[in-house]
């Protein structure tokens, strides 16, 4: 077989697992109402009414609070992420980018951006959704219930999203002014000169190791979240680096949003089928008053 | 008792699916800009605002000093810290356009002290500042009044 033989059955292969996968819709339910709650906890407080010194902002804080409810709830769910993801390309393209509103043109932002154009482009609002409930309370019989069942060619692009972070973050780190840990240093200044745990910046050479199993484990996690085998390993080794992260420098949302998306690396199958089980569970053996 | 589970997923056979070519045209697409979006920025340095770069936390300690100012009044020297002579709790709170991003800028990074006019002693530092490429030695004989004799350690004046 010739190399662009071989090439192209790579594709064929790429785009089966990613634009033709199908499957539960129920992780991106999930990831519907948890990242619509991380961005309404990120701008909630600038963008509420009394921060308005303009009629466009006020204007502004009520898309966005008006939008990311009916998000959160899943009311026209699709429509709505679609409305969210408008919102903050406008608040961190324009505001931030173009005139420099302080924090909105950050990473973290953009993450969310990204999250939300892909939850507008999915059937998000087949799973924990308004849109469902409503669904079922005038289905006639089983077969107008809708199925939590769908195209989830998005779910993976924000797989993919979560590789290309790692893999360009790690790039980035890939230099000696990083490896031999004086980007780390620096960093922690940033975070801990006059803080309690301002020891942490004279750790020398830790420092250095410390910054390499970073710069490793990035590598790794870009490749690794995609091997279901290794799942087991590496989802707890990519939480408990963004838990670090949370923990040691001023990310904001990044950590916890990232941290969502990794509901997008599970079969979306067993995580509906764990569902499933534990509210079988529940119901079969507890009554709610016992609870 | 058995616990049972219902291991399905609701999965019907008249699931709607967008048409295959536009799906997997839309697909590979959107992929590309995602995997491959930030090497011009990374890779070439040609930066664009919406090629997204991950380069997080990269410039977060850049400009900043570690070291000693120095204040040699008439009745002896005084020394103070970074963080003293801006006479903030933290660098979190510093405003970005007070960082040392060249040597003269450690005038505006000891405005508070350059700025008082009853503070007339020299004011001359020595330590090092973050850069991209790590940490540089940065000496000023007179951070106020001649800024611009302030030089890298490992430069020429």
């Amino acid at each position: 077989m010739n190399l662009i033989a071989m090439a192209s059955a790579r594709m064929a292969d790429f785009l089966r697992w990613g634009a033709d996968a199908q499957g539960s819709t129920r992780p991106l339910g999930l990831m519907r109402i948890a990242i619509a709650t991380i961005v309404f906890v990120r701008f909630a407080n600038e963008v509420s009414l009394y921060q308005g010194d303009s009629l466009s902002f006020v204007l502004l804080g009520l898309v966005f609070f008006g939008l990311t409810s009916t998000m959160l709830v899943g009311f026209k769910a699709q429509a709505s992420c679609a409305g969210v993801a408008l919102t903050l390309m406008t608040m961190h393209f324009y505001m931030g980018k173009v005139h420099g509103y302080p924090g909105w043109s950050s990473h973290h932002i953009y993450i969310l951006v990204v999250s939300v154009s892909l939850l507008a482009l999915s059937p998000c609002g087949r799973s924990f959704s308004w849109d469902r409930y409503r669904a079922l309370a005038q289905a006639q019989d089983a077969r107008d219930i809708p199925p939590e069942h769908g195209d989830l060619w998005p779910q993976r692009l924000i797989a993919l999203q979560l590789a290309a972070l790692y893999f360009w973050a790690a790039v980035d780190k890939t230099n000696w002014s990083f490896l031999s840990g004086q980007r780390l240093e620096e960093a922690f200044i940033w975070s801990f000169t006059g803080r309690a745990l301002e020891p942490l910046i004279s750790l020398g050479a830790i420092l250095a190791v410390l910054s390499i199993i970073v710069a490793v484990v990035e590598y790794f996690l870009a490749f690794a979240i995609f091997v279901r085998r290794w799942q087991a390993l590496v989802l707890p080794l990519g939480l408990a680096l963004h838990a670090a992260f949370y923990v040691l420098l001023p990310v904001n949302t990044y950590s916890a949003t990232v941290m969502v998306l990794y509901l997008a690396l599970l079969d979306p199958d067993a995580v509906h089928r764990f569902l499933d089980r534990m509210i079988q569970n529940h119901g079969q053996g507890h009554s709610p008053h016992h609870l | 008792m058995t616990l049972t589970c219902t291991a399905h997923t609701d999965a019907p056979p008249h699931t709607q699916r967008s048409a295959p070519t536009l799906r997997r045209a839309a697909f590979a697409a959107i992929a590309a800009f995602i995997l491959l979006g930030p090497a011009p920025g990374q890779l070439f340095g040609a930066h664009s605002m919406l090629l997204r770069e991950w380069v997080m936390f990269s410039a977060a300690g850049i400009g900043l000093p570690e070291g000693r100012f120095t204040l040699h009044r008439a009745d002896g020297v005084v020394t103070m810290s970074p963080l003293e002579v801006v006479a903030l709790p933290s660098y979190l709170a510093l405003p970005l356009d007070r960082r040392i991003y060249e040597p003269a800028d450690l005038k505006a990074f000891a405005a508070r002290i350059c700025n008082d006019a009853r503070e007339t002693a020299r004011l001359s530092f020595e330590g090092s500042v973050g850069t991209f490429a790590g940490w540089r030695p940065l000496i000023a004989h007179d951070v106020c009044n001649n800024p611009a004799q302030a030089h890298y350690g490992d430069a020429l004046p």
